[in-house]
C-alpha cells in the first residue's frame, strides 16, 4: 500500500513538473512573440517618422513656392529623424545591421567564439542600459521642468526626447533577449 | 606622464572593444566613458544623454533618411534595366565597349542614390550578366564595377558626406558641390583605363561592338529621360542653390515614387519594403552617431585632441606630409573599419588637428571620403568586393585582384586632389559666390 501511495505521489509530482514546464514554456513563447512584435512595431513607427519628414519637407517646399509659412516644420523634421533612428535600433539589431569589426572574431570557433559573443552582448547590454537610464532621466527632468523647445514650435521637449529613450530601451531589451536565446541554446 | 598612461588605457580600451567585435557605436561610447572616468571627476551621464539627443534629432540630418529612401525605391524599380539599355547605344562603340556601362551607370545612379552599396547593386544586377553574355573578361567586368561603385559616395547625394558634414558642422550643400568634380574625375580615370584596354590589348581590340542606329540612340535617350529629369531636379537644384539638400531629397523621393508608379512597380508591399530598408540603414548610422558624438564630447573634456594638434603643429610638417601620413593612416584603418565608422571615429580626435593645420574642412571631407572609398575595394573587409562577389559568384580573391588596378587609379585621384585642391573647392566657391 505504502509503495502505491509513493508511486501515486511520484506521478503527480512528475505531472506537476511537466505541467509547470509547459506553462513556463508557453509563457516564454508568449514573451518571445511579444518582444518580436515590439521590435517590428517600433520599426513601423520609425517608418512613419520618415514618411512624416517627407510630408513636412513637402509642406516647406509648397510654402516657399506660394509664399506661405508654416511654423515649426524644421523642428518636426528634426524630431522625426532622431525618433526614426532610435526606434529602428532594435529592428536593425535583429537584422544584424549594426556594424561591428568581425575580422578577428571570425577566426575563432567553438567555445572561444561563444565566450566572445556572450561578452559582446554583456558589454552591449551594459552600455545600452547606461544610455537608456540617462536618456530616460533626461526625459523625466524635461517633463518635470516643462522645458520647451527654443524653436518656433515651442514644443514640450520631453515629447521628442521620449522616443529616443524608448528606442534605446527596446534595443537593450532585444540584446537581453539575444543573450537569453544564446544561453538557452548553449544548454541544449 | 599620468596623461600618457591614461592615453594608453583609452587606446587599449578602444582596440579591445573593437577587436572583440562589440558593435562599433557602442565601442566608441564605451571608450568615451573610460576617457571620462580617467580624466574628470564630474558626473557625465546627463551630458551624454543631451549630446546623443541633440546630435541625432537635428535638422541637418533630416535629408539622410530621405536620400536613403529614394535609393531604396529606385533599387526596387526597373531603373537599372533602363539604365543599361539606354546607355548601351551611346557607349558601346567606344573602345572597351559595354564595360563603360559599369562606369557611366554607376556615375549616373550615384546622382540618385546616397550609398555605394545601392549604386553597385543596382547597376551590377543588370550589367554583370549582360557583360558575361557578350564575352567580356571577368577581370575587367568585375573590377570596373567594384571600382565604379565607389563613386556613389562622392557624387551627391552622398550619405557619407552628410554624416561627415553633421560631424564637423560644415554645410552639406557645399560638401555636395565639392564632391561633384572629384567624383567625375574618378569616373573619367576608370573610363580611360577601359579605353586603354580597348585600344592596346589584343583581346580589347577584338571586342568592338556594332554601331547603334540613330533610332536605337533615340530610344535609348527616351529610356534615360526620367533618370536625367530626376538628376536635374535633385542634384541640379542643390548645385544651383534653388533648393536645400533636404528639399532636394524630398523632391527625389517624390520623383522616385512617381517613376515606380508609372512603371507599375509600386505596391503597398514594395513601399513597406523600401521603408524597412531605409529604417535599417538610418538606425545603423544613428547608433554610430550616438557613439561618436559622445566620444567627441569626452575627447573635448580630456583636451587630448587639442594636445595632439599642438604636438603635430610643433613638428612643423608641411601640409603635404601631413596629408600623406593621414592617407597611410586611413588606408591602414580601412583594413579593419568601414567608411562610416572610420570617419566618425577619427573625426572625434582629428578635427582639431586638421583645423589647426589650416586644411579646408570641405576639401578634407572629399579627401577622407575618397580615401575611405579605397578601403571598399581592398581586402580584407572591402564591402564592394563582397558585393560584387555575391552578384557574380566569382570568388572574393578573384574580385579583389580584378579591382586592384582601380585601387591604383583611386590613389592617383588622391594625388590629383592634393595637387589640385580646386577640383573639390572650385564648385562650392562659385556656388557660395552666387548666393552671397
Amino acid at each position: 500500500m505504502a509503495g502505491a501511495e509513493v508511486w501515486f505521489l511520484k506521478t503527480s509530482f512528475a505531472e506537476l513538473v511537466v505541467a509547470l514546464g509547459d506553462m513556463f514554456h508557453s509563457i516564454l513563447h508568449f514573451t518571445e512573440t511579444m518582444l518580436n512584435a515590439t521590435y517590428r512595431l517600433c520599426g513601423y513607427l520609425a517608418s512613419l517618422c520618415i514618411v512624416t519628414i517627407l510630408l513636412v519637407v513637402v509642406i516647406n517646399i509648397y510654402d516657399r513656392l506660394t509664399g506661405g509659412y508654416t511654423p515649426g516644420t524644421n523642428e518636426i523634421a528634426s524630431y522625426c529623424v532622431g525618433a526614426a533612428g532610435a526606434l529602428g535600433l532594435a529592428f536593425a539589431f535583429g537584422e544584424g545591421k549594426h556594424l561591428k569589426m568581425t575580422l578577428l572574431v571570425s577566426r575563432t570557433t567553438g567555445s572561444v567564439r561563444k565566450m566572445i559573443d556572450l561578452s559582446c552582448l554583456l558589454i552591449g547590454i551594459g552600455l545600452s542600459g547606461f544610455v537608456t537610464y540617462f536618456l530616460a532621466k533626461m526625459v523625466y527632468v524635461s517633463a518635470v521642468l516643462e522645458d520647451r523647445s527654443t524653436g518656433m514650435d515651442e514644443a514640450l521637449l520631453w515629447i521628442p526626447q521620449a522616443p529616443m529613450a524608448f528606442g534605446f530601451f527596446v534595443l537593450s531589451l532585444s540584446m537581453i533577449h539575444a543573450l537569453a536565446t544564446q544561453l538557452s541554446g548553449s544548454q541544449q | 606622464m599620468e596623461s600618457i598612461a591614461s592615453v594608453i588605457v583609452i587606446i587599449i580600451t578602444l582596440l579591445a572593444l573593437l577587436g572583440l567585435g562589440v558593435w562599433i557605436g557602442f565601442a566608441l561610447l564605451g571608450t568615451g566613458i573610460v576617457a571620462m572616468l580617467l580624466f574628470t571627476d564630474l558626473p557625465f551621464g546627463d551630458a551624454m544623454a543631451t549630446t546623443i539627443y541633440s546630435h541625432s534629432a537635428t535638422w541637418s540630418l533630416s535629408s539622410l533618411p530621405l536620400f536613403i529612401w529614394m535609393g531604396e525605391i529606385l533599387f526596387r524599380s526597373n531603373l537599372s534595366q533602363n539604365l543599361f539599355s539606354g546607355l548601351s547605344p551611346w557607349l558601346r562603340r567606344l573602345p572597351g565597349g559595354l564595360l563603360h556601362i559599369n562606369v557611366m551607370g554607376c556615375a549616373t545612379f550615384a546622382c540618385l542614390s546616397g550609398s555605394s552599396v545601392a549604386t553597385l547593386a543596382t547597376v551590377g544586377k543588370m550589367s554583370v550578366p549582360e557583360l558575361r553574355k557578350h564575352g567580356y573578361p571577368d577581370s575587367l567586368a568585375l573590377g570596373s564595377l567594384a571600382g565604379a561603385g565607389t563613386v556613389g559616395l562622392l557624387i551627391p547625394p552622398s550619405i557619407t558626406l552628410i554624416v561627415y558634414g553633421v560631424t564637423v558642422e560644415e554645410s552639406i550643400g557645399r560638401l555636395f558641390a565639392a564632391g561633384v568634380l572629384p567624383g567625375l574625375m574618378l569616373s573619367a580615370l576608370f573610363s580611360s583605363y577601359i579605353v586603354c584596354w580597348g585600344l592596346f590589348t589584343a583581346q580589347g581590340r577584338s571586342m568592338r561592338e556594332v554601331r547603334a542606329s540613330l533610332k536605337e540612340k533615340f530610344d535609348g535617350l527616351l529610356k534615360l529621360l526620367p533618370v536625367v529629369l530626376m538628376i536635374a531636379s535633385v542634384v541640379g537644384s542643390i548645385l544651383s542653390g534653388v533648393a536645400s539638400p533636404v528639399e532636394a531629397a524630398a523632391v527625389g523621393v517624390l520623383g522616385a515614387l512617381a517613376l515606380s508608379l508609372f512603371q507599375g512597380h509600386l505596391s503597398v508591399e514594395s513601399l513597406i519594403q523600401s521603408l524597412n530598408g531605409t529604417v535599417l540603414v538610418t538606425s545603423m548610422i544613428m547608433l554610430l552617431i550616438a557613439g561618436s558624438s559622445f566620444l567627441s564630447l569626452s575627447m573635448a573634456y580630456t583636451g587630448l585632441p587639442g594636445e595632439l594638434a599642438h604636438w603635430i603643429g610643433a613638428m612643423n610638417l608641411s601640409p603635404i606630409t601631413l596629408i600623406a601620413a593621414l592617407t597611410l593612416f586611413f588606408l591602414f584603418l580601412g583594413m579593419f573599419l568601414d567608411g562610416f565608422s572610420m570617419i566618425l571615429l577619427t573625426m572625434a580626435v582629428l578635427e582639431p588637428v586638421v583645423r589647426t593645420a589650416g586644411i579646408d574642412m570641405i576639401w578634407f571631407g572629399v579627401f577622407i571620403v575618397l580615401v575611405s572609398e579605397m578601403a571598399l575595394i581592398t581586402p580584407p573587409i572591402g564591402f564592394n568586393i563582397f558585393l560584387v562577389d555575391s552578384i557574380s559568384g566569382a570568388g572574393v580573391g578573384k574580385v579583389a585582384r580584378a579591382a586592384f588596378p582601380m585601387f591604383l587609379l583611386m590613389l592617383l585621384a588622391v594625388v590629383l586632389l592634393v595637387l589640385f585642391p580646386g577640383v573639390a573647392l572650385w564648385l562650392p566657391e562659385i556656388m557660395m559666390g552666387r548666393s552671397s
